[in-house]
C-alpha cells in the first residue's frame, strides 16, 4: 500500500539503464513488447491500455514467468509489477477453458480490485474474465461470478481461502499462483492463510512473487514455495529530483494565489503545464475561476468517471489542452513523465506526496520546472520540504519562462 | 410558539443579570485591590496620574483573566469570590460536559456551527422539574418525501464517502471530509455509516491512515455526527468482525485501538466500553447473580449480541482505557510515524532507533522501525545519522554494526542504493565542519567508507570522492620558524 500507483503508471524508458543496480540470476533482456512473442490480442491490449514499452521490471520479469520459471521480482512501487504479472498470466491462460487458471493474491481488497482493472483492461481482446473477491456485501455476487467459471481470480489471502474452503473456488485448474506484495501480506498477518492456500493448490503450480522489499521473511515463504527460481531485484529509486529546477513564489495570501497563476498562464502554456491542488473542491473552484477569466483548462473532477478522466487524459496527452488541473489522487496514473512543468498550487500536506507529483523516472529523464506557491503560513512547510528531499528551492527567477 | 419565545427572552435576561452579578463582585474585589495597592504606596510617596493609570490597567487586566480556572480558585483551592458551580446554578448551560471548551466547530459547551442544534442528543426526561407536557403537544410534524430508495441512497453516500476518504488521506484536511458529508448527507440514518467505513478504510490502509482516521472520527464530533452515531457505527463494526478479519487478520486490536481513542476523544462515552464488556462477561460467567443488579442495563444493552471477536476487541480497549496513567498514551495509539510530522521529530526517531539498535543489535527490529516510519525519500538522514553516530563513537565494534545495518537495509531493498550515496554525500559535504567536534572524523570516515565499500555497499565513485583533509602546515614542519616573527609583529603593530 506504499502507494498505489503501481498498476497505471508507465515507466517509459526509465530504467532501461539502470547499471550495477539490478540483481539477477537471469540475463535476458526485451526493450519491447512486440519481442515477446505474445498473444496478438493480448499484444493489442497492453499498446491500447497506453504501453509503449516495457519497464525494467517487465524486461527482465515477463519472459522467465512465460516460459513458466518460479520467480521473485523486487522493484520499488510503481514499476510497473501488477502489469508484469499480469501479462504473463493472460499469456499463459486458456480462454476456452471455463475455471480458474490463476490465483493472485494482494494484501487488500482496494490492491486486489485495482489489479482484477488492469488484468481485464489488459485482456480486454482476449476475452478474459477476472474476478476480485471482495466479501461483505457481495459474497452472493462473489459464489455466482466464481460458478460462472472466471479465468483469474484475485483477492486477500484471508477472503480466498474463505472462498475454497466454501467450495465457491474450484482450485483444480489453477497453474499460477502469484503473491504481489508479498512484503505487506505478511507484515499484515497473512502468513498461515497463504500456506493454507497454497496446500489448496495443484503440486506442479507455478509460483511468482512480487515485493518492494525483500525481509527475511519473504525470503522465508519463497524458499517454502518456490522451485529454483529466477531472482529479479531492481533496488533503484523510481523517481528522482534530479535535473528539476524547484521554485517557490511567495505569494503571501491564499487569495493571491489566482492572480500570480493568471500572471504565469502565458508562461505555462508554452508547454504543457500540470496544476496540483490539495482538494478536489478546490480544483473545480480553480478550474471555474480560470474558465471565467477566458483561460483555457482543462480538469479532472471528482465526480467523473473513469472514462471521462480518460478522455480528458488522452487530450492533454495529445497535446490538444496544454493546462491541467488536478489532485494527488486524480493524478495517479498520469504520466507526467512528458510534462516538463509542474505547479504546485497547494504545497502538498503531506511531504511524500511532492516527489509523485514532480519526480520523474531515470537519470536521463527530460528536465523538468516545478512551481511552488507558498503564502507566509507556508514558510516552515518548505522548509521542511527542502529538508526532507535534502534539496533546494529557489526563489522564482522573472525568466522563468527561458528555462522551460 | 408564543410561548417558546418568551422562555427565551428569559433565559437571556437570567444570563444578562447573572453575568452582572459576578461583574459587580470582580469590579469590588479589584478596587479593593486598588485601594490596598495605593495605601502601601500612599507611605511612601504620592503617585503620579501615570502610575495610577498603570496601576487601573493592571487591576483591570486581573478582572479580565478572572473568569479562566486558575484565577477561580484563591490560596487552597478556597474559591475567590463565588465557585463557579454556584454561579452556573442557575444558568441553562448542560453540566455534564467537563467545562472545558471543545474542540472547533461545535458540541457541548459552546455554540457550535450554525444549525447544529438540529443535531444535538435531545432527550425527553419526566424526571426533570423543567419537563413539560405542551412541550410534546407544541410539537410540530413535517412530512418529508423521499425521493429513493434507501439502498441506493446508501450506496451512493458510501460511494461518495469512499473517494472522499481517499482524498482526506492525501490533503489531510478535515473540513473538507466534513463539508463532503453535509453535501452528500440526505437522512441522518446515514451517519452512523460514516464511522463504519471510515474504520473499515483504515483496516486497509497504512498507519499514518489509521491516525488520520482517528483524527478525522474526533474532529467529526458535534460537526457531523453526534454520540449515537458513534456507538452505532461502532457496534456494526463489531458485529461485522467476522467478516472484516478474513481481509485484516488483526482487525479486532485495530477496531479495540480506534475504540478505545475515539474514548479519549470525547467522541464515546467510556461506558459504551465497560458496560459492553461487562455485561458479555457476566452473561458469559457460570454465576450470573451480579446480573440481578444490572438488570436494567442488560437488558438495554441486550440486542448486542457480541462475538468472540468483538470481546476481543473491546477487551483491547478497555486494556488501553484502564491504564492507570490516563489516556495520553492513546494519542500515540498508532505510533510515532507518518510523513505528516515535522522533519525534526522524525531525524529524532531515527536517532533514537539507532542508538537502540547499537544496544540491542537487532537489526530486523531495527528494520521494523525504519519502514513503520513510512518516509522512503527522508532515508538519506537515516544514512546520514547513523555515520555521523560511528563517527563520534570512536569504536570500531559500533561502525561494524552500523555498517551492517546499512548493508542489511540496503540488501532487504528499505533503502534505496540512491539513498545510501545522498547521505554519504551529505557527510562529505559536511566533514569540515563535523571535524570542528569530532577531531578524527576525517580518519573514522576513511576507514568506515573502506568498511562499507568492502561490503559492496559502496560504489567505487563514492570511494574516490571520498574527501581527505587539507594539509595544514604548522611551524614545527620545517619552516624553522620564518613564519612565526612576522605574525608576531603584526601583532605588535
Amino acid at each position: 500500500m506504499e502507494d498505489n500507483r503501481a498498476p497505471e503508471t508507465y515507466d517509459g524508458p526509465a530504467g532501461m539503464e539502470v547499471g550495477g543496480i539490478i540483481e539477477s540470476n537471469w540475463d535476458e533482456v526485451v526493450d519491447n513488447f512486440d519481442n515477446m512473442n505474445l498473444k496478438e490480442k493480448l499484444l493489442r491490449g497492453i499498446y491500447a491500455y497506453g504501453f509503449e514499452k516495457p519497464s525494467a521490471i517487465q524486461q527482465r520479469a515477463i519472459i522467465p514467468c512465460i516460459r513458466g520459471r518460479d520467480v521473485i521480482a523486487q522493484a520499488q512501487s510503481g514499476t510497473g509489477k501488477t502489469a508484469t504479472f499480469s501479462i504473463a498470466i493472460l499469456q499463459t491462460i486458456d480462454t476456452d477453458v471455463r475455471g480458474c487458471q490463476a490465483l493472485v493474491l494482494a494484501p487488500t481488497r482496494e490492491l486486489a480490485t485495482q489489479i482484477q482493472k488492469v488484468v481485464v483492461a489488459l485482456g480486454d481482446f482476449m476475452n478474459a474474465q477476472s474476478h476480485a473477491c471482495i466479501g461483505g456485501t457481495n459474497v452472493r455476487e462473489d459464489m455466482r461470478n466464481l460458478e460462472q467459471g472466471v479465468h483469474v481470480v484475485v483477492g486477500t489471502p484471508g477472503r480466498v481461502q474463505d472462498m475454497i474452503q466454501r467450495k465457491f473456488l474450484r482450485t483444480a485448474d489453477i497453474k499460477l499462483f502469484v503473491l504481489d506484495e508479498a512484503d505487506e501480506m505478511l507484515s499484515r498477518g497473512f502468513k498461515d492463510q497463504i500456506q493454507e492456500v497454497f496446500k489448496k493448490l495443484p503440486n506442479d503450480v507455478q509460483v511468482i512473487l512480487l515485493s518492494a522489499t525483500m525481509p527475511p521473511e519473504v525470503l522465508e515463504v519463497s524458499k517454502y514455495f518456490m522451485r529454483d527460481p529466477v531472482k529479479i531485484l531492481v533496488k533503484k529509486e523510481e523517481l528522482t529530483l534530479e535535473g528539476i529546477r524547484q521554485f517557490y513564489v511567495n505569494v503571501k495570501q491564499e487569495q493571491w494565489k489566482l492572480g500570480t497563476l493568471c500572471d504565469l498562464y502565458d508562461t505555462l502554456s508554452i508547454t504543457q503545464a500540470v496544476i496540483f491542488c490539495n482538494t478536489r473542491r478546490k480544483v473545480d473552484q480553480l478550474t471555474e475561476e480560470m474558465t471565467a477569466k477566458n483561460f483555457t483548462v482543462s480538469a479532472m473532477h471528482g465526480e467523473m468517471d473513469q472514462r471521462e478522466r480518460d478522455m480528458i487524459m488522452k487530450q492533454f496527452r495529445s497535446g490538444s489542452s496544454r493546462v491541467l488541473i488536478t489532485t494527488d489522487l486524480l493524478a495517479r496514473g498520469i504520466d507526467v513523465q512528458q510534462v516538463s512543468l509542474v505547479i504546485n498550487y497547494d504545497l502538498p500536506s503531506i511531504r511524500e506526496n511532492y516527489i509523485h507529483r514532480i519526480g520523474r523516472g531515470g537519470r536521463f529523464g527530460r528536465k523538468g520546472v516545478a512551481i511552488n506557491f507558498i503564502t507566509d503560513a507556508d514558510r516552515r512547510a518548505l522548509q521542511e520540504l527542502e529538508q526532507h528531499y535534502h534539496t533546494t528551492i529557489e526563489e522564482m527567477p522573472c525568466n522563468v519562462a527561458d528555462l522551460i | 410558539m408564543e410561548f417558546k419565545k418568551f422562555e427565551v427572552g428569559a433565559m437571556l435576561n437570567e444570563v444578562s443579570s447573572d453575568g452582572d452579578v459576578s461583574d459587580n463582585i470582580e469590579t469590588d474585589e479589584g478596587d479593593n485591590k486598588v485601594v490596598e495597592n495605593t495605601e502601601k504606596n500612599f507611605l511612601k510617596k504620592p503617585l503620579t496620574v501615570e502610575e495610577h493609570r498603570a496601576l487601573r490597567r493592571k487591576s483591570k487586566k486581573n478582572l479580565e483573566r478572572k473568569n479562566s480556572k486558575d484565577g477561580v480558585l484563591g490560596v487552597a483551592g478556597a474559591p475567590n469570590f463565588v465557585a463557579p458551580q454556584r454561579r452556573w446554578k442557575n444558568s441553562r448551560r448542560s453540566r455534564n460536559g467537563r467545562g472545558l471548551v471543545k474542540k472547533s466547530g461545535g458540541g457541548r459547551g459552546n455554540w457550535g456551527k450554525m444549525g447544529s442544534e438540529l443535531l444535538e442528543e435531545y432527550e425527553l426526561d419526566e424526571k426533570d422539574p423543567n419537563f413539560n407536557d405542551e412541550d410534546l403537544a407544541n410539537v410540530e410534524f413535517k412530512e418529508i418525501v423521499c425521493t429513493t430508495k434507501k439502498m441506493n441512497n446508501e450506496e451512493e453516500f458510501l460511494k461518495n464517502f469512499e473517494m472522499a476518504m481517499l482524498e482526506y488521506f492525501e490533503h489531510g484536511d478535515t473540513h473538507e471530509v466534513a463539508s463532503e458529508i453535509d453535501e452528500n448527507m440526505r437522512s441522518g440514518a446515514l451517519r452512523p455509516l460514516v464511522i463504519r467505513k471510515a474504520v473499515e478504510m483504515a483496516l486497509e490502509h497504512k498507519i499514518s491512515h489509521r491516525e488520520m482516521t482517528s483524527v478525522l472520527l474526533s474532529d467529526l464530533y458535534g460537526r457531523c455526527l453526534i454520540s449515537s452515531d458513534y456507538e452505532r457505527g461502532f457496534d456494526m463494526l463489531l458485529s461485522n468482525l467476522q467478516d472484516l478479519i478474513l481481509d485484516t487478520p488483526d482487525a479486532p486490536h485495530v477496531v479495540g485501538n480506534f475504540i478505545a481513542r475515539a474514548v479519549a476523544d470525547d467522541c464515546l462515552p467510556p461506558k459504551y466500553v465497560h458496560q459492553l464488556a461487562r455485561n458479555n462477561g457476566l452473561r458469559n460467567s457460570p454465576k450470573n447473580g451480579n446480573g440481578v443488579e444490572n438488570g436494567e442495563e442488560e437488558v438495554a444493552s441486550a440486542s448486542r449480541q457480541l462475538s468472540d471477536l468483538a470481546q476481543q476487541a473491546l477487551d483491547y480497549a478497555e486494556g488501553h482505557l484502564s491504564n492507570h496513567n490516563g489516556w495520553a498514551h492513546l494519542d500515540n495509539v498508532w505510533g510515532v510515524a507518518g510523513g505528516l510530522r515535522p522533519v525534526n521529530n522524525i531525524t529524532k526517531q531515527m536517532e533514537l532507533l539507532l542508538k537502540e539498535y547499537l544496544l540491542s543489535r537487532d537489526i530486523p527490529e531495527a528494520q521494523r522501525c525504519i519502514s513503520a516510519l513510512e518516509v522512503p525519500h527522508f532515508h538519506h538522514e537515516l544514512v546520514y545519522e547513523a555515520i555521523i553516530l560511528s563517527l563520534e563513537a570512536l569504536n570500531e565494534g559500533v561502525e561494524d554494526a552500523m555498517s551492517k545495518l546499512l548493508k542489511s537495509l540496503e540488501q532487504m531493498c528499505i533503502v534505496t542504493p540512491e539513498a545510501v550515496e545522498q547521505g554519504f554525500q551529505r557527510v562529505y559535504d559536511d566533514i569540515q565542519d563535523i571535524s570542528l567536534d569530532i577531531p578524527l572524523a576525517y580518519i573514522i570516515l576513511e576507514r568506515f567508507v573502506q568498511r562499507c565499500y568492502n561490503l559492496a555497499l559502496l560504489s567505487e565513485k563514492m570511494l574516490k570522492n571520498l574527501p581527505s583533509r587539507g594539509r595544514k602546515r604548522f611551524v614545527s614542519e620545517g619552516d624553522s620558524g620564518l613564519v612565526k616573527p612576522n605574525a608576531m609583529m603584526f601583532r605588535d603593530f
